[in-house]
């Protein structure tokens, strides 16, 4: 390397390169700093299934899961409201691991989903999932959907399959509610911001930080890489209330238009995955339909405490008073029409 | 004690040459607070461009290229600094090819690292800085994209803010780029000095 100076610091030349070059940097910080904007959540439509002003909540026994399904759907006044909104629907599973049902949503369920979808009039119906990176190869984001058989069974069924990196930024916006006593904005998937029509389909399970998943905690796996992260690291055990207000959050950023819960089986005792005492409890046989994520996880947290001596429903008191305050459905089941039917 | 601290860091961010009378005259070599600096932005601005072009294969391959270009350019040798880009670009694409089906694509970023370093070797004049660099470039590379990660993750923690976290990745872009240059720039300054002068610093 040379040690002599130029007599000038900067010629022409070096001039407009150096403008070039600052201008180039200035385009791209620009652009890279309207990905860190923050945007307010996605304006969902009221939800369409209600009778006499209450939220719709219908609960289907039985053993044949497409005529529960049909029947389910049938009770809750059929699915023209949501065709109204969209031909194309995005549905959103429960992957955590790669355990089978009842730790995550079944790909047989999503099939009946998309096959009642489709014959409502919605002509394309997909699966989004961010449990992965293409940092690694062995978490590639296909590779749990891949070893449960979801990916095969959904792209043969017509159903496909969308993959995504939960580390890529780009991947994700930037929401926030004001209602938040959170200040800072949630990094949901763009997917899913975007989409017209979204469709939840969660398990029931306990949890062993926030001790039930169902409709609002299936949402930990709507956000960022980033965004769970952070949540477990600041909230290691449940305990300091940050993961109950924050599921809350995740789920607020999603708003699904219906939910569907596919409890024939559910997980009690522990959760999420089979490991630490965990108990498959089968023959629960019930699948549970509703525009209301509130009530969903309000009625299956009965649910699971019929089935599990260990849960309580004070233990989700808070996350459904915040849900509820912030106005994403009923907690109250007084307030929720439940109608229960036989298939 | 604490002055003569400070002047000891002073001197080794922004070091002058003294000369025979005694006069300070600035360092012209490698300021090690401009090379951390130009590595940390050129890195910054290779791995943002890139995100445009795709995911990480791009990102990785722009923010790489990027640093081994500042390394030519700060060196005052832009066709060599062209050259090294393109190499880097090369070379870091096929690893991070490889790593997406073999372990981590992240394997791209020590690999760059060499390059970087072999090509960078040829603007030092001793044996001993040139390998030195060979040897420290992949090493160093590799400690700033764990310890950029690290800052950025352990910052949005303290933040708590989801968007200092999701850019987690540009902080292990930026680790790279700051301290392949900050080690070309002390290796420059301790390895590389003539015999004859006793060095510049």
């Amino acid at each position: 390397m040379s040690d002599s100076s130029d007599s000038r610091l900067l010629d022409r030349r070096g001039f407009v390169l150096l403008g070039a070059g600052a201008l180039a940097a200035a385009s791209a910080a620009f652009k890279w700093g309207r990905t860190l904007t923050t945007r307010a959540c996605k304006s969902a439509p009221p939800n369409p299934f209600t009778a006499a002003g209450k939220p719709l909540l219908v609960v289907v026994e039985g053993e044949d899961l497409h005529a529960m399904m049909r029947a389910g759907i049938e009770a809750l006044g059929g699915l023209d409201p949501l065709a109204r909104l969209s031909n194309e629907a995005l549905f959103r599973g429960n992957y955590v691991m790669s355990q089978p049902y009842p730790v995550t949503t079944a790909p047989e369920f999503v099939l009946a989903v998309a096959a009642e979808m489709k014959r409502a009039g919605l002509s394309k119906t997909s699966l989004l999932d961010t449990s992965g990176t293409r940092l690694s190869e062995a978490i590639q984001p296909e590779y749990m959907l891949r070893r449960l058989g979801v990916l095969d069974k959904l792209t043969q069924g017509g159903v496909p399959v969308l993959a995504r990196d939960f580390l890529d930024p780009d991947e994700f916006v930037f929401v926030r509610n004001p209602a938040w006593p959170i200040a800072k904005p949630v990094a949901v998937h763009r997917l899913l911001h975007e989409a017209p029509i979204v469709v939840s389909l969660p398990v029931v399970k306990r949890h062993g930080w926030v001790n039930f998943t169902c409709a609002l905690k299936m949402h930990f796996g709507s956000v960022a890489m980033a965004d769970r992260m952070l949540v477990h690291s600041k909230d290691s055990d449940g305990r300091s209330g940050l993961m109950q207000q924050r599921l809350v959050h995740f789920a607020d950023a999603v708003r699904p238009q219906l939910n569907i819960v596919d409890a024939r089986a559910i997980l009690a005792r522990n959760g999420p995955g089979l490991s630490g005492g965990a108990e498959v409890v089968p023959g629960v046989n019930k699948i549970i339909l509703s525009g209301d994520m509130v009530a969903v996880d309000a009625w299956c947290a009965r649910l699971m405490a019929q089935h599990d001596a260990t849960f309580n429903l004070d233990m989700i008191a808070p996350q459904l008073k915040h849900a509820a305050a912030l106005g994403l459905g009923r907690a109250d089941l007084d307030d929720v029409k439940v109608v229960e039917i036989r298939a | 004690m604490q002055a003569a601290s400070l002047a000891l860091i002073g001197a080794f961010i922004v070091p002058a040459k003294v000369s025979g009378d005694g006069t300070q005259q600035p360092y012209r070599g490698r300021s090690l607070l401009l090379w951390a600096v130009a590595g940390l932005g050129f890195s910054a601005l290779g791995w943002i461009v890139g995100g445009f072009m795709g995911s990480w294969a791009p990102r990785t391959v722009c923010a790489a290229a990027a640093t081994a270009f500042a390394l030519g350019l700060l060196n005052r040798q832009p066709r060599a600094a062209l050259l090294g880009a393109v190499g880097t670009a090369l070379v870091s694409l096929a690893a991070v090819q490889v790593g997406q089906s073999f372990i981590t694509s992240l394997l791209a970023w020590p690999v760059a690292g060499l390059v970087i370093g072999v090509v960078g070797a040829f603007a030092f004049r001793r044996r001993r800085a040139k390998i030195a660099f060979i040897v420290a470039a992949p090493l160093l590379g590799s400690l700033g994209v764990v310890a950029g990660m690290m800052a950025v993750f352990l910052t949005a923690r303290g933040l708590n803010d989801p968007r200092v976290a999701s850019q987690t990745m540009l902080g292990g872009a930026v680790g790279f780029g700051l301290l392949v240059m900050a080690g070309a720039a002390l290796i420059g300054r301790w390895l590389d000095k003539s015999r004859a002068a006793g060095g510049a610093s």
